[in-house]
């Protein structure tokens, strides 16, 4: 006769709790959403507007130096195009090249038409910039 | 006979009342901490350029002007037309010289409207402009066909 011996070992069932971790899970992921930054980072241009009233004279030593150049936004033909002097251009990088040629204490103007989208007025000012010029301003005229 | 031990079984029960709770406060705490109205009013799309810089805000008065077109300019997170924008900014700011305005416009908006702006701005003697872009390439300029309608235009539409 076979006798047979059963094992008589405790089985435990192995219970996860969940709380703990969701606990866990939740408090992480509140901390990641409050460090996030989502918005794109912005960066400013800065510019000093001429003072009415105040002529640009005040310095009458610096007034027989001070070279103008208008730079004039339109459109021509349904084009947006850049006016300077008798010139027509039609791209940043064409006005680049055209101011690199310049004195960088040259005043620039930038005279754009009341249609001109904001985000081209901003790229002629950035071209502006790029090429170290110092002294821009927007015409207000019209 | 063969006698069996009755184990103790117990089924995985997840218990979602602890799961419901943290949800739950969650969802309040981002209610309560979201402005709504001011993240419509931050939603602009600034035009590109690569001369930005980041801002040192350390020690400047700014003042938030957000342009998002003729019948959207605010002030500071206050709605307002462009004429009663100058009453406002002396109230705010009576010495403007002080201040730097802090213009966040909308790319497409007409360059007239900034221009209005800015005049305005001069003539309260703030002459510290700054704009917010984002950093970028330029739009070309060809990628501008269709004109803007002026003004008057977009206020009887």
């Amino acid at each position: 006769m076979k006798l047979k011996f059963q094992q008589s070992g405790v089985k435990r069932r192995l219970a996860v709790s969940m709380t703990p971790l969701i606990d866990v899970v939740f408090l992480l992921m509140v901390f990641f959403l409050m460090t996030i930054n989502f918005e794109k980072p912005e960066l400013v241009l800065e510019n000093r507007l001429p003072q009415l009233g105040v002529e640009a004279s005040e310095d009458p030593s610096k007034d027989w130096e001070t070279v103008e150049l208008h730079i004039e936004m339109a459109r021509q033909g349904g084009q947006l195009r850049l006016f300077l002097e008798e010139r027509a251009l039609d791209s940043y990088a064409e006005l680049l090249d055209y101011l690199a040629l310049l004195p960088d204490d040259i005043l620039v103007v930038i005279d754009a038409a009341d249609d001109v989208p904001y985000k081209h007025v901003i790229g002629v000012y950035n071209t502006c910039l790029q090429a170290s010029k110092q002294e821009i301003v927007f015409s207000v005229a019209g | 006979m063969r006698a069996y031990r009755k184990r103790p079984w117990a089924a995985l029960v997840v218990d979602m009342t602890p799961l419901i709770d943290v949800i739950f406060l969650i969802i309040i705490f981002f209610i309560i901490l979201i402005n709504f109205s001011q993240v419509h009013i931050r939603n602009v799309v600034l035009p590109n350029a690569s001369q930005g810089y980041q801002s040192d805000d350390s020690n400047k008065q700014k003042m938030l002007i957000t342009i998002k077109s003729k019948d959207e300019i605010y002030l500071e997170g206050t709605q307002m037309s462009l004429a009663d924008m100058g009453p406002a900014i002396v109230r705010k700011h009576p010495r403007g010289s002080d201040v730097t305005a802090l213009m966040r416009a909308d790319e497409e908006v007409p360059y007239e409207l900034i221009k209005l702006v800015m005049l305005k701005l001069a003539t309260l003697n703030i002459d510290k402009v700054q704009f917010a872009t984002w950093e970028g390439e330029l739009t070309p300029l060809a990628e501008s066909v269709t004109a803007n309608p002026p003004l008057d235009r977009q206020v009887s539409e």
